[in-house]
C-alpha cells in the first residue's frame, strides 16, 4: 500500500463519493445491479490515479474547512463587536434611542449581494454596494429624489445614487460609537462573503455521491468507514 | 432593479438586526415584505417560522442570517433546505455564543464520515 492508512481512508470517505460524481446515470445504474463481489473487483481496480486524486480532493477539503473556521471566527468577532458598540451607544444616545422603535417605515437597501455559478455548480458571492451602480440603474431613484425635493431642485446624479445612510434613523448628531457599530457590522458583511463561498465546499455533488456510494456497496445499515476499509484493504 | 442583486435578509434579536440594517441591508417598503424580522420574547415559533419559509421561497433573496438560538427553533424548516441560495448563515447572539455542534451545515459535512444521517 502506497499511501499511508490515514490518506487511504481518507480516500474512501471522501474522493470515491466525488469520483462517483462525475459517472453519468447510465454507468451509475450499472454499478448499482452489479453483484457485491463485482463491485469489489470494480473498487479494486480504481487504482492508483483514483487514490492520488482522492487524496488530494480530501485535503482541499480540509484546507476550505480550515478557511470556513477562520472566516467564521472573523465574522462572529465583528458582530460581537458590533454589539459592544450598540451598548456604548445605547448609553450616550438613551437606552431607547437606538433600537427598532427608529426603523423608518421605508428602507432602502445599500448593500447586495451577486451569485454566480461556476461549473462545478457552486455558488460564489459578490457583495455589491448600491452606490457602485451604473448611471441607467440610477433612473428610479432619480426620480423619486426629485419629486421628495421639489420640482425646482434639479437632480444631482452623485446624491440620488445612495440610498440614506441608517445613521440618519439615529438623529442628526449620532454618538461616535453609533459611527462605529456600522463600520463593524460593514467588517462582518466581507467576512460574511468569505463564509459562504467555503459554505458552498460543503454543498457540492459530494453529499449526494456520498449517499450513492453507500448505495451502491449495500452499506446503507452498516457503520460505513469499518465496512469499506475491510473491502479496501481485502484489495490490497 | 434586475440586475441589483439579490438582497440579505436577517432574521435575530433587537440587537443583531439593528445592527445589521445599520450596515444597510434592510428594506421595507409598501410593495413586499421586509427582508428582516426582530425576534422578541413574545414571537411566537410559528410567526419565525411563517418568516423563514417565506424568506426562503424569495426569489430576490441571496442570504438569511439568522441568530443560532432563533435556528434551533425551526431546525427542521432548516435541515429541510437543501437549495445553495438563499444560503442561511447561522450566526452567534449575545446570550448564545456560537456553536459549531449545532450548525446544520457543518453537521451535513460531518454526516458524510459518520453513519448516521444527521439532516
Amino acid at each position: 500500500m502506497e499511501t499511508p492508512f490515514g490518506a487511504g481512508l481518507a480516500n474512501i470517505l471522501v474522493v470515491l463519493p466525488a469520483r462517483l460524481a462525475v459517472i453519468g446515470q447510465p454507468e451509475r445504474r450499472r454499478l448499482l445491479s452489479l453483484s457485491v463481489t463485482e463491485k469489489r473487483l470494480w473498487l479494486a481496480m480504481a487504482g492508483q490515479d483514483l487514490r492520488k486524486e482522492l487524496d488530494s480532493l480530501l485535503l482541499q477539503l480540509l484546507r476550505d474547512l480550515e478557511e470556513l473556521e477562520a472566516k467564521r471566527v472573523a465574522l462572529n468577532t465583528r458582530v460581537e463587536e458590533g454589539w459592544l458598540l450598540l451598548a456604548k451607544a445605547r448609553y450616550v444616545m438613551g437606552t431607547k434611542s437606538v433600537g427598532p422603535l427608529q426603523y423608518p417605515s421605508c428602507m432602502e437597501p445599500r448593500v447586495f449581494v451577486r451569485a454566480s455559478e461556476n461549473q462545478d455548480t457552486m455558488q460564489t458571492f459578490r457583495l455589491v454596494r448600491a452606490d457602485a451602480q451604473t448611471p441607467e440603474e440610477v433612473e428610479p431613484r432619480e426620480a423619486a429624489l426629485r419629486r421628495r425635493k421639489g420640482p425646482n431642485k434639479s437632480p444631482e446624479p452623485e446624491l440620488s445614487a445612495a440610498p440614506q445612510d441608517p445613521l440618519n434613523w439615529f438623529g442628526i448628531l449620532v454618538s461616535h460609537s453609533l459611527r462605529q457599530a456600522q463600520a463593524s457590522f460593514q467588517d462582518a458583511f466581507f467576512s460574511l462573503q468569505y463564509c459562504l463561498f467555503q459554505y458552498n465546499v460543503n454543498q457540492t455533488s459530494f453529499y449526494a455521491a456520498f449517499s450513492f456510494l453507500r448505495k451502491v456497496l449495500y452499506l446503507e445499515d452498516k457503520p460505513f468507514p469499518r465496512v469499506m476499509i475491510k473491502i479496501i484493504l481485502k484489495q490490497l | 432593479m434586475a440586475g441589483r442583486g439579490k438582497l440579505i435578509a436577517v432574521i435575530g434579536d433587537e440587537d443583531t438586526v439593528t445592527g445589521f440594517l445599520l450596515g444597510g441591508i434592510g428594506e421595507l417598503n409598501k410593495n413586499r415584505h421586509p427582508n428582516f424580522l426582530v425576534v422578541e420574547k413574545d414571537t411566537t415559533i410559528n410567526e419565525i417560522e411563517d418568516t423563514f419559509r417565506q424568506l426562503l421561497n424569495r426569489d430576490d433573496i441571496g442570504i438569511v442570517l439568522i441568530n443560532q438560538y432563533i435556528a434551533e427553533m425551526v431546525r427542521h424548516a432548516l435541515d429541510a433546505h437543501q437549495r445553495s441560495i438563499p444560503a442561511v448563515l447561522e450566526i452567534p447572539s449575545k446570550d448564545h455564543p456560537y456553536d459549531a455542534a449545532k450548525d446544520s451545515i457543518l453537521r451535513r459535512a460531518k454526516g458524510m464520515f459518520t453513519a448516521e444521517d444527521l439532516r
